[in-house]
């Protein structure tokens, strides 16, 4: 087939379908750039100037106790086995009994911020964190919260928030997608929590491994089995079946889409393989990310691929623990187990964007879908509490070293600055230059937005 | 800003703090000083003028504004304080204010005591003291074209060669109007292509190709446009086109994904009503309210409730544990799907607010609320907190039930034997005098001090276990046996207790004789007599006194285990008849529960039940009060059952609601006057047929849809449709026989210049195929397709798809199977790469027109994966199995893949590929493979 006659029948098209623009393949056509533009960004100028280019999500799914990591009560501590001198929130199994935790508190860096012996490593870097104690959202069972936290939603199908920034701002890479999900659960709404739900399908996640396990750490299909010759063999079948049908129909925006499809595979199997290979990094950078150890192996991965892909211009990139923070009981046993498998990656990551200048232009978002209640459950557990709890931002933007919002003495309610989940969505946003009330996707008759009616950015902890 | 305020209301309660206790709260200066600094830190950021779309149109900035309030109502009322929302919401009981934290205690008795005492404000009224908030005019509002009465009106007159029927008339009469004409029509082999894929969902066979070139005639077409329409393979793919409006699923999908075991009865349902040619109307009612429907027979009885299984299959956050918030959030996804589905409206919109688009006030959306409120969807839980869904039984035959109530029962009986003959076996093995020789006395009979730790981690044992001193406390623990022996004499004792190299070597034993005390020790690392015994000789003992052995841990470094004595006698059988009772019990209990899994494997199918709705009970139905911005416990007024106002002139309420009042909506649904029902379903037939609808967005007839581009033709289609018994079979035959429908997809500059976008169908639009017909032309290809239907897709399945948590390893590799794609599982979060990539439609939304993307995972999954790559294999063997001739070759590839003979470039393009390996069969498989991920393959011209 003759490359010059499907660039002259693109030109051709090009010109004639101006007047309709809208469709999807159209613009990927006329930029000839990105697979993963789509449609041009819906946020095309920033609305406030970004601080930040990407997130990066560390989901703690099952949700870490906060009690036990970064909200320190002095109080649970001495009170422990008494009662909770106010009532429980209804629907949960706990009861009224304050239980402290098994880990000491202690005071770190030159923030001195308290962060308990549970995560050492992360400790480390405290001056470069921003905790914020105050998070309330909604859903006392996983499946509510897990969708809030991802989709701003605990009961309808709305887009993930990796969906919504795709869309809103399109790939960082001509080749690669903008969204990509590592590890993530089948649970809990499993695909919805890095879905597109009624935005272009194109805005959800690329899917790496599952369950908290890096597996193969490759994309589905990208590769294909068998003889890469005979791949090509058919890739170039393929653009010359496309080329001739092109040729009988003339301009076609599905089948020029179509064409545009096949050669953005093309480019993505080339381009993947060199961003994915983590074989590229030193043996002592896998090692730091605790590469090669039992614990921290899968973990350590995931997170090397994560910064992999930030550097690479990914814009959202979910790293799921799997559910595993969920300790009803056995709290110690279990808490100790899930810290040693992240702590020390999630360390590392923050030092090696830092070494790499990435850092100021990155957010490391660190949390579960809720934390958990400083009473006990069980003889050595704790339930879950959407009233108050801990999430840990990282990267630019943001004050570094530093706490906002508090909890009460025990760490139960949120009760100062209280940051509800859109809150913090909308914060997101706004650092990636993206005004939460501005970035719409009209759908079923009206507007929808991550934050639906809701969310104020959280001036209190931008720099 | 802020801060300067917080900065000025801290200063004025330094400065006057004495002044200010002196205040009376009826006082301008009370205001000042207590709530009015309040206010601004706290409220004007969202609840002010200048906060722009003031968040529940509450204004806190005017008195007016105040007391007028906003969505929730008033928000003070002068004089009551425990009526006044304001103060609910500082105190976090009814909604959370201000959301960033609670205000102090003191603070919110300011504003109590303000209110108590009149709330005197000082502040000004403005003009524009309340946001706008305009009331829905449904007078104007039934002035829309959709709202509008259906009206037939007779179509222009034929004035061109091409527009002979109806359908063409009324298209170019507007063609004509823009300067455009119809195209000509497609050659005999792209139009039986495409009606075979618009009918069946499946390509046309190579013989029906043949035949149809043999004589492409009007009266032809007729004949295979009938044959179509009868045929099994229309009801499945018009079943699954009403699949993607009804978001069907064979699982809950969302936080709980439970298997709907029950699911697939409806879709069989839908298949079968489809093959009959049930009217439209009829489908409707038995989908709003079958379970309430009277019946004349099993079978319809059957199909009535298996059909309102439409009402249950939405996805819903079952693990919920408010369940009031839950119940509202299923009533909204039935009101949502119920109006997208039947009428074109978005009314989920309506749920917090009035409509902000259509004439549908709040009231209407809770006037439809009461119904479904007052049905059963939800009911149970399957564990706790997790809710699950109403069933209903299902007709069945008389020797059915008879057959399951017999097996139940004789379950029931043999597992009541199964008990007893396991608790005899339990009492036989817990007197070890029975099972072991000579008199036993176990460790649960002995006296202990000290401490003892139960075990059973040692399998060898008397009794139900053993004790053992934890290898602590030593000198401290001991283990008295005694028994009075029966007769006098010399009895050999022994001593049972498992052996191990943690064993203690030095046990010091006590023996109580006949004759006194003596001391021994014994090594419990080894027994003597396997498996447990250790000999301590032989001993004098007296039926007088209790004979006594007694274990220490004195001086013993290992664990001392203590498990049972052994008294052996010449006079005492040595094995004693008790054993074969044992063994006895053991093979009963065996022979049970051989004949319980006999039993099990012969049950009968169970009972068939319909995940199905049913009326609350008489108390429990009513109506709902209006939830002021959706909230579940921020109630308005009640609001008599109902429809849509909008939708007709007369009353919109049921006047005396039998039950729920689902079976007035169903007859208010199908109400042959209703503006939309018709109209939106016969132009979802018309976008299956053309690609586009004569409304382009066809869930959505409201103001902010689309117009029609041909009203007139759509009202008349609707109202025939209607008038000749709201059958689909009639109507998709009028409109294939249209030359619209017969007519080219070729490309047109002028008419591109004047139609960019076809909306005036001067061509047929070239179309993609959908997810499934894609997947069954590829094993049609490889002429494998099994045209059986599959039922019970979940059967085994437990109440979830898949647990839970991380290490959950579901698999659905249905993809593979050779079935129709329609009879494959929908299981949310499940759906195959291979559909999703070709957009089928996500089972958790609900699709009227499912989307075409284009994107690298698409050609991917078609390029590379593995299901794509057999189905080329076999289909390339195929091939070669069939045909000898390189060119015949080629031509059976193009008819069983793209359903046309190759032209001259595919033959040039195949010869370059082949180049001179014709024979390869690698070759060929990679070709097949090509046509299988071309675009030809998947588009309909």
């Amino acid at each position: 087939m003759s490359e010059r006659s499907i660039v002259v029948n693109r030109r051709r098209f090009s010109a004639t379908c101006t007047m309709t623009l809208g469709s999807l393949s159209i613009t990927g056509l006329l930029s000839g750039r990105s697979a993963f533009a789509g449609d041009l960004p819906a946020v095309t100028k920033p609305h406030v100037v970004p601080r930040i280019k990407r997130v990066i999500f560390l989901f703690m799914h099952g949700g870490p106790s906060h009690v036990d990591t970064f909200d320190y009560k002095p109080l649970l501590a001495r009170d422990d086995g008494k009662p909770l001198p106010f009532s429980l929130p209804p629907n949960i199994d706990a009861v009224p009994k304050l239980m402290n935790g098994p880990w000491k508190f202690r005071q770190r860096g030159e923030s001195g911020l308290w962060v308990s012996d549970l995560l050492p490593e992360m400790a480390k870097e405290v001056d470069s964190l921003c905790v914020i104690r105050s998070m309330h959202t909604r859903g006392q069972s996983h499946g509510q919260a897990v969708g809030m936290i991802n989709t701003g939603s605990d009961n309808f199908v709305r887009p993930s928030m990796g969906a919504w920034i795709s869309y809103a701002l399109g790939s960082g890479h001509p080749d690669l997608p903008a969204h990509v999900a590592i590890g993530p659960a089948t649970a809990h709404g499993g695909p919805r929590n890095y879905g597109a739900a009624f935005l272009p399908a194109m805005h959800q996640a690329t899917v790496i491994g599952s369950n908290g396990k890096f597996g193969d750490g490759k994309i589905a299909h990208l590769q294909g089995s068998g003889d890469p010759g005979l791949i090509q063999r058919r890739f170039d079948l393929v653009n010359a079946l496309n080329g001739r049908h092109l040729r009988a129909t003339g301009p076609d925006r599905e089948i020029e889409g179509a064409i545009e499809a096949v050669d953005l595979a093309a480019r993505m199997r080339r381009a993947a393989p060199e961003v994915f290979d983590l074989s590229n990094e030193s043996a002592q950078t896998q090692a730091a990310y605790g590469i090669g150890e039992k614990q921290t192996d899968s973990f350590g991965r995931s997170c090397l691929l994560a910064r992999r892909l930030a550097e690479a211009g990914v814009r959202f990139i979910t790293v799921s623990s799997g559910q595993v923070w969920d300790q009803h009981g056995n709290l110690e046993s279990g808490h100790n187990k899930n810290a040693a498998a992240t702590d020390l990656p999630i360390a590392e990551l923050i030092r090696d964007l830092k070494r790499r200048g990435l850092w100021d232009e990155t957010m490391i978002v660190w949390g579960g879908e809720f934390g958990r209640t400083p009473v006990v459950q069980g003889s050595n557990g704790r339930d879950h509490n959407p009233q108050g709890y801990t999430m840990v931002l990282s990267g630019g933007g943001v004050r570094s070293g530093f706490a906002y919002g508090e909890t009460d003495d025990y760490g139960y309610y949120a009760l100062r600055d209280r940051v509800h989940v859109h809150d913090l969505h909308a914060t997101l946003l706004h650092l990636l230059g993206v005004d939460h009330e501005r970035l719409t996707y009209h759908y079923a008759g009206r507007d929808f937005r991550l934050t639906d009616v809701h969310g104020r950015v959280i001036d209190g902890i931008l720099t | 800003m802020r801060s300067l305020l917080r900065t000025f209301a801290i200063a004025a309660c330094l400065i006057v703090p004495q002044a200010l206790n002196a205040q009376s709260p009826d006082s301008v200066e009370f205001f000042e000083s207590r709530i009015r600094p309040v206010l601004i830190e706290h409220c004007y950021e969202c609840h002010s003028a200048d906060s722009g779309d003031p968040g529940g149109s509450l204004r806190l900035d005017t008195p007016v504004g105040m007391t007028t309030g906003g969505d929730s109502g008033p928000a003070i009322e002068p004089g009551n304080v425990e009526g006044s929302l304001l103060v609910s919401a500082m105190r976090y009981e009814s909604s959370e204010m201000p959301p960033e934290g609670r205000l102090p205690d003191d603070v919110i008795e300011h504003f109590e005591k303000w209110i108590a005492a009149g709330a005197k404000d000082p502040r000004g009224n403005h003009e524009d003291a309340l946001p706008d908030r305009q009331e829905i005019d449904l007078q104007e509002g039934r002035e829309f074209w959709a709202f509008q009465p259906i009206k037939a009106v007779e179509p222009p007159v034929a004035d061109h060669p091409f527009s002979n029927g109806l359908v063409d008339r009324f298209l170019y009469r507007r063609m004509r109007d823009a300067g455009l004409s119809p195209a000509p029509q497609a050659d005999p082999l792209t139009r039986l292509r495409r009606l075979s894929f618009d009918l069946t969902g499946l390509p046309p066979s190579p013989e029906l190709q043949q035949s149809w070139l043999e004589n492409p005639t009007r009266r032809h077409w007729s004949q295979i446009v009938d044959q179509m329409l009868a045929s099994p393979g229309f009801a499945e793919h018009w079943a699954r086109h009403w699949m993607d409006v009804v978001r069907y699923a064979d699982s809950n999908g969302s936080d709980f994904n439970a298997t709907h075991h029950e699911a697939w009865r409806y879709r069989q349902y839908l298949i079968d009503s489809f093959a009959s040619d049930r009217p439209v109307d009829e489908m409707i009612r038995q989908q709003v309210a079958g379970d309430l429907l009277a019946a004349d027979s099993d079978q319809e009885r059957y199909d009535n409730v298996v059909a309102s299984t439409f009402l249950m299959i939405g996805t819903k956050m079952l693990s919920e544990r408010d369940k009031d918030k839950l119940t509202l959030d299923v009533v909204d996804e039935q009101i949502d799907t119920v109006g997208r589905a039947f009428l074109g409206l978005t009314l989920g919109c309506a749920r917090c607010h009035d409509h902000k688009f259509d004439p549908v006030p709040t009231e209407d959306y809770y006037a439809l609320a009461g119904i479904f409120k007052s049905t059963v969807t939800l009911k149970g839980e399957s564990q706790k907190y997790v809710s699950t869904w109403n069933r209903v039984p299902l007709p069945t035959s008389q020797a059915h039930r008879d057959a399951v109530a017999q097996h139940r029962n004789a379950v029931a009986s043999l597992e009541k034997w199964i008990k007893q003959a396991e608790k005899e076996l339990k009492a036989l093995q817990s007197n070890p005098s029975s099972s072991h020789a000579g008199i036993v006395v176990d460790d649960r009979s002995a006296k202990k001090t000290g401490k003892w730790k139960d075990s059973t981690y040692s399998k060898d044992f008397v009794g139900e276990g053993y004790v053992h001193d934890d290898n602590t406390n030593k000198g401290k623990a001991t283990i008295e046996f005694s028994t009075r022996l029966p007769k006098s004499g010399v009895y050999e004792v022994r001593v049972s207790h498992s052996p191990g190299s943690s064993r203690a070597a030095r046990v010091p034993v006590t023996i109580v004789t006949a004759t006194g005390e003596e001391q021994h020790e014994f090594d419990q690392r080894k027994v003597q007599i396997k498996p447990m015994w250790t000999s301590l000789g032989e001993f004098e003992f007296s039926s007088d006194q209790d004979a006594i052995v007694r274990l220490s841990n004195a001086g013993t470094s290992g664990y001392v285990i203590a498990d049972a004595i052994q008294f052996l006698s010449d006079d005492l059988p040595s094995s004693p008849p008790a054993t074969n009772e044992l063994e006895e019990a053991k093979q009963n209990v065996r022979a049970f529960k051989q004949q319980l899994t006999e039993l099990k494997a012969a049950e009968p199918p169970p009972l068939p039940v319909a995940m199905a709705p049913t009326d609350r009970t008489t108390g429990e139905i009513g109506d709902s009060a209006v939830h002021i911005r959706g909230e579940v416990r921020n109630l308005g007024d009640p609001v008599q059952r109902g429809f849509l106002q909008v939708c007709g002139s007369g009353s919109a309420s049921i006047r005396q609601p039998e039950g729920s009042g689902r079976l007035e909506l169903a007859d208010w649904l199908t109400d042959p006057d209703h503006p939309l029902t018709s109209r939106v379903f016969v132009n979802r037939v018309w976008m299956h047929l053309f690609g586009e609808g004569l409304v382009r967005t066809v869930d959505n007839f409201g103001f902010q849809g689309e117009r029609p581009t041909h009203p007139e033709l759509l009202d008349t289609l609707a109202s025939q449709f209607v008038r000749k018994g709201w059958q689909l079979k009639p109507l998709i035959r009028d409109i294939v026989h249209s030359h619209a429908y017969n007519q080219v997809s070729d490309y047109d500059t002028n008419a591109i210049a004047i139609d960019p976008e076809n909306r005036l169908l001067w061509r047929m639009h070239r179309r993609r195929l959908s997810a499934e017909s894609i997947r069954d032309a590829m094993i049609f290809a490889t002429g494998r397709l099994d045209r059986q239907p599959r039922f019970d897709p979940m059967k085994g399945r437990g109440v979830l798809v898949s647990s839970n948590n991380a290490n959950s390893k579901a698999n659905f590799d249905d993809v593979s199977q050779t079935c129709r794609s329609v009879y494959l599982p929908v299981v949310r979060s499940y759906v195959p790469a291979l559909l999703s990539a070709l957009d089928s439609a996500n089972p958790d939304l609900i699709v009227g027109k499912r989307p075409t993307t284009n994107v690298p995972a698409q050609a991917l999954v078609l390029i590379n994966s593995p299901e794509v790559a057999r189905w080329a294999e076999q289909t390339s063997q195929r091939i070669l199995r069939e045909r000898k001739l390189f060119a015949s070759r080629l031509n059976l590839a193009f008819e069983i893949c793209l359903h046309r003979e190759p032209n001259a470039e595919d033959v040039e393009i195949a010869k370059r590929f082949f180049q001179d390996a014709t024979q390869d069969t690698e070759s060929w498989n990679q070709y097949v493979a090509g046509l299988f991920a071309s675009t030809e393959f998947r588009l309909l011209d």
